[in-house]
């Protein structure tokens, strides 16, 4: 845990509802700048939820999300993404008529104002080592690069908080390897994350600070090896 | 890229040299007219449909309510037919913007609703008790202004005007954005896309091409009916010749519209139901086989169509 | 206050007929997820059809019923199966299909004009005889009695299809989520062919009587008569079938209201019904899927 101190994303009291059914009930979280925060809780607790909430892909229905000190709470993608917050997708969603280059091109000339372009664009291709394939139609990569595309679209953004979802999903074990390396790279740059998570090693390979969510609300804050002594969490956990 | 936009820029220029020379050869005008009409008018479609994805099968109705604002405007204000046409394109485009809100719905939802807008539209303007203002279904008369030259070379220039929005959007990061709306709108969001704006201004350009074209059309023609500048017809013809030559790219549209308006021009006139038939058929195979039109079989060839 | 009855009265009994008019859209969008650009044009088939067997071979329009119905439900078969499967496979089958039918509508719009000539059309209302007939003091054409019977005959056709059949649970399976009946064993194929003829079989029945509700049949008139079908089933619930009934009712008595009080007017109304309701009562009569950002 590096706390410089400084809390980046504060959120308090988030709700939101899909019909009657509350997906987010009330889930608090601060994350300081410069960290990693690991999000974990058993399938429908609100995880991914939560990550398309802070981001602008859902609208909260209460509650507050204060970023760099300014509330982003129902801001549009587009403004949040300006703002310096984004995300990646579990299932990638590409473009899949535009080529890798065409798609981090997008990102860097719309979803930020800082920095040279073309500057921006190679170093997004070269973090997640797309290079190779930059001129190739999205439709046309394999799975794991369409995730490696999502994550570099994010990054041409030049986001201060990168909220990940579940990018282990899918991959294999080298894979899942090279990319908690990249992760963590991406740390040193300066970026802090939120990484949700279901395979509870790999968050332990990034970080001791993890919060678990269960039924849209906070249950546990604190490192994976106190979770595993945590009565609530073991329940929650092996109780489904 | 600079060299992408030399390639458009001489699609462009080769079409205005032919439109402004083929009349000293050919002298039926009223030909060469509607061929750039449909040319102007399915460059307006491909703005919309090629790079957002919104098919507009009411496109029909800023065609219409260009026609009119401009007619209105001549007979109203008096002033040169020239400026009427742009504030024809103006209505259009007002008309565009009541219409904003129909872009929140997708796919055949929106082509649905917007066909419905557009016969809304009709409705309102052929109404008898509209009479005052649009002649109700009594129709425009503009002779006293009439300039079937002036016509001719303000529809190039409407159709010129389309050519360059369409050459800037295929190859600018604008294009770009829409381009990544069609695909997925949350993606292209995060990636810091206005998607609500960047839309609504793809649609205003389509919205203000057809008001143009409207605007030359009734200066063109003089005489004209709201059941001629709102006919279905015309969404369909413009539909069809784009996606045939191909959307998203500045030359398929054009190639579209020039082939079968031709065609049209041959047998359709005489004999329309022969004409309709071979359309039918044609709309059918195009989506079985041929969904992405002409220019994708050029494509699938690795050759760059402007 | 007499015309005041009269108008809730005829508007509930052109609403019926409506109802029957859109019942072909819905089914074959609750099954296939494909809005039928054609359908307006397969209902101008069946009433030309209807005013050939009447005006060349003397056949009563209620006799002409299963003839249509059999004819059409034929000429389904081979229209499924050149076109459906294919666009299911396709990368955008709402999109493709919504363009497809209408070339398809374009077509048949054609060839009917090849065959009739480009006139309109009508079957007299005296063919059902003269005599009329009185409810709450209000009098109205036989016709349109025989119409309503016909579209009720029709609705409880559909009902009894859908709750009481083997085939019809299965198509509820397949309207809820056609994925899950594929994997639960359900001949999703069948089943979809079979409610696209249906679809067009009630639209074509629809044809039949709509001489004495609307008036003279002519090629052109299909584009209309989609749109204001698929302003019904949007009013009513989009890929409910039973829901096109209320969708039906609704616009009847709204239009007989305009015509009565509004009448100027009475023309734009299903086209403002239609987008008002998209609009503003996505969630409930559309559904989810119609609306995104």
């Amino acid at each position: 845990m590096s706390h410089s101190g400084k809390e980046l994303l504060k959120i308090k009291g988030l709700v939101k509802k899909f019909g009657g059914f509350r997906a987010l009930n009330g889930i608090g979280m601060d994350v300081g700048e410069g960290c990693i925060v690991g999000l974990a809780g058993p399938n429908g607790s609100g995880k991914t939820t939560l990550i398309n909430v802070i981001s602008g892909v859902y609208r909260p229905d209460g509650g507050s999300i204060e970023f760099c000190g300014r509330s982003v709470y129902k801001l549009p993608s587009h403004k949040i993404v300006r703002r310096g917050i984004n995300r990646t997708f579990q299932v990638p969603r590409p473009l899949s008529s535009l080529t890798v280059r065409e798609t981090v091109k997008l990102a860097a000339v719309y979803g930020t104002c800082e920095g040279n372009k073309e500057e921006t664009i190679r170093q997004a291709l070269e973090i997640v080592e797309l290079e190779g394939v930059k001129d190739v139609v999205s439709a046309g990569l394999t799975f794991a690069q369409q995730k490696m595309l999502g994550l570099a679209t994010a990054l041409a953004t030049k986001p201060k908080l990168l909220l990940i979802d579940e990018i282990a999903a899918g991959l294999s074990h080298q894979e899942l390897f090279k990319i908690s390396q990249m992760l963590l790279r991406i740390r040193n740059t300066g970026i802090t994350m939120i990484v949700v998570e279901h395979h509870l090693g790999f968050i332990d390979a990034l970080t001791s600070d993890v919060v678990v969510m269960n039924a849209g609300g906070n249950l546990f804050r604190g490192s994976i090896q106190e979770a595993a002594q945590n009565d609530e969490v073991v329940e929650v956990f092996l109780g489904r | 890229m600079r060299r992408r936009y030399l390639q458009a820029l001489s699609v462009i220029i080769l079409v205005a040299v032919v439109f402004l020379l083929l009349p000293r050869f050919y002298s039926n005008q009223s030909f060469l007219f509607n061929l750039m009409l449909y040319l102007g008018l399915a460059e307006g479609v491909n703005i919309i449909y090629g790079f957002t994805g919104y098919l507009p099968f009411g496109y029909v109705g800023f065609f219409g309510a260009g026609a009119y604002g401009s007619a209105i405007a001549i007979t109203f204000w008096h002033i040169s037919p020239f400026v009427c046409v742009i504030l024809g394109g103006m209505a259009a485009v007002a008309t565009g913007i009541v219409l904003i809100p129909l872009l929140r719905l997708s796919g055949a939802y929106f082509a649905i609703a917007n066909l419905a807008a557009s016969q809304a539209l009709y409705l309102i303007v052929a109404n008898p008790t509209m009479e005052k203002i649009t002649q109700g279904p009594y129709g425009i008369d503009l002779s006293s202004v009439y300039n079937a030259d002036a016509g001719y070379y303000t529809m190039l220039a409407v159709l010129v005007f389309a050519m360059v929005v369409v050459a800037y959007i295929r190859n600018s990061d604008f294009g770009l954005s829409l381009l990544a709306i069609k695909e997925d709108r949350v993606t292209a969001s995060l990636a810091g896309v206005n998607v609500v704006r960047a839309r609504s201004i793809a649609w205003m350009l389509s919205a203000f091409v057809a008001g143009l074209c409207g605007g030359a059309f009734g200066w063109f023609t003089a005489v004209f009916y709201p059941s001629t500048v709102f006919s279905l017809d015309v969404s369909v013809f413009t539909i069809v010749f784009a996606l045939f030559g191909g959307v998203g790219t500045l030359a398929g549209p054009l190639l579209g519209a020039l082939l079968l308006y031709s065609m049209y021009n041959f047998i359709g006139i005489s004999t329309p139901q022969y004409f309709q038939l071979f359309y039918g058929f044609l709309i059918i195979g195009l989506v079985l086989f041929l969904p992405d039109g002409v220019a994708s079989i050029l494509q699938k060839g690795k050759v760059y169509v402007p | 206050m007499n015309l005041f009855v009269y108008t809730i009265i005829a508007g509930i009994m052109y609403g019926i007929f409506f109802g029957l008019v859109g019942m072909g859209l819905n089914i074959i969008f609750g099954v296939l997820k494909m809005i039928n650009l054609a359908h307006g044009d397969f209902i101008m088939l069946g009433s030309f059809l209807a005013y050939w067997l009447y005006g060349f071979l003397g056949i009563n329009p209620l006799v002409a019923v299963p003839i249509v119905a059999a004819v059409f439900f034929l000429l389904g078969l081979p229209l499924y199966y050149a076109f459906v499967p294919r666009l299911i496979k396709s990368k955008d089958p709402e999109m493709l299909s919504f363009i497809l039918f209408f070339g398809l509508s374009q077509v048949m719009e054609a060839l009917v004009v090849f065959f009739f000539g480009n006139n309109q059309r009508s079957i007299p209302s005296t063919a059902f005889g003269s005599a009329g007939f009185t409810i709450f003091g209000q009098r109205f054409p036989i016709a349109w009695l025989i119409t309503c019977l016909v579209a009720l005959g029709a609705f409880g056709f559909v009902y009894w299809y859908l709750q009481h059949t083997r085939m019809g649970r299965a198509t509820r399976a397949v309207m809820a989520n056609r994925d899950e009946a594929l994997v639960s064993g359900i001949d999703v194929e069948r089943i979809s062919a079979l409610v696209f003829c249906m679809g067009l079989v009630l639209a074509s029945i629809a044809g039949i009587f709509s001489f004495f509700v609307i008036g003279a049949s002519y090629p052109s008139m299909g584009a209309e008569l989609t749109t204001v079908s698929f302003a019904i089933i949007v009013l009513g619930s989009l890929g409910d079938p039973l829901g096109t009934i209320l969708g039906g009712l609704i616009y009847g008595v709204a239009v007989m209201f305009m015509q009565s009080y509004f009448s100027s007017w009475a023309e734009i109304l299903p086209y403002v019904l239609l987008i008002a309701v998209m609009l503003f009562r996505p969630e409930g009569l559309v559904g989810k899927a119609a609306r995104s950002a």
